[in-house]
């Protein structure tokens, strides 16, 4: 839909128009939050967020799109309840930058030494079918370290851009993408595991 | 040969995000050519990515509903 209808319905108070754009900016909402003040607050900073959408929306200018607008105002409520609360920022920290997440897997010259395996299931709609490799899919993505948990969520999953995701988590866009890297090649390597037949 | 295996994977992202120089991007491919694995890996690496994008969840519709009816009342309490 063209946003700019959209926004004029959000400020006529429709309330069809309400429900889309909480469908579609929710769960990148709840991710973000959850980046910034942790898992425990996350539900609740995003529905103050809402309202905080709701008051600001007549004050609503176009200079950004309306997501990338709705996800800085989340950025600062989380970080407002952040600071409330003092907790230590973890998003983009040096530990989780680094580490090779395919160690073991090449020779000294580069060579692969264990290459990829045949994936019976190849497709994309083939990794969503099956319900196991879903599952194996959930897991390694829950299990990654949290900022490339998050950057994977925010930019893969939900679809936002890199630059939004780097600003509002305050991270440069060069380590944002090498978090994103990292957190696919993990992803990567467990589908790879399972199809090898290395995971129950 | 410019980029190893290991280098291929590492570039990956770089190179499926657009963000390879143009010279770079020519090593990559030049490697995928002569190197049937990293074709294999590339093809795995964007399959997954595919995946990924249509596993976006949507919140709940009494989760929705919910949030909506909050918002529709501080609307309200906001014009009165
Ligand atoms: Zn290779």
């Amino acid at each position: 839909m063209d946003e700019r209808a959209l926004i004029q319905q959000l400020l006529a108070g429709d309330q069809q128009a309400y429900r889309t754009v909480v469908r579609s900016y929710h769960g990148a909402m709840v991710s973000m939050a959850r980046a910034i003040a942790g898992a425990a607050v996350a539900d609740d900073i995003v529905q103050d967020a809402w309202i905080a959408v709701v008051r600001a929306l007549p004050r609503f200018e176009g200079r950004s799109s309306l997501r990338t607008w709705i996800l800085q105002i989340v950025g600062n409520t989380a970080k407002t309840r952040r600071r409330r609360e003092q907790r230590s920022v973890a998003a983009g920290d040096a530990a989780e930058v680094e580490g090779i997440a395919l160690a073991g897997r090449f020779q000294p010259d580069g060579h692969w030494q264990l290459p990829p395996a045949h994936w019976g299931a190849s497709s994309p709609e083939q990794l969503l079918e099956q319900d196991q490799l879903k599952g194996v899919i959930d897991q390694a993505i829950e299990k990654l370290p949290e900022s490339q948990r998050t950057v994977l969520t925010l930019c893969d999953i939900e679809g936002v851009d890199m630059e939004d995701v780097c600003k509002i988590l305050e991270v440069s866009e060069s380590n944002g993408r090498v978090l994103l890297h990292r957190a696919r090649t993990r992803v990567w390597n467990e589908i790879d595991k399972f199809q090898r037949g290395e995971t129950k | 040969m410019k980029f190893s295996c290991k280098d291929i994977t590492e570039l990956t992202s770089a190179y499926v995000d657009g963000k390879l120089s143009f010279i770079d991007r020519i090593h990559y491919r030049l490697h995928l050519f002569v190197c049937h694995n990293c074709r294999v890996y590339l093809d795995q690496f964007k399959a997954m990515l595919a995946s990924f994008g249509k596993s976006r969840r949507e919140p709940e519709a009494k989760q929705v509903d919910d949030l909506v009816a909050r918002m529709m009342q501080e609307r309200q309490s906001k014009d009165s």
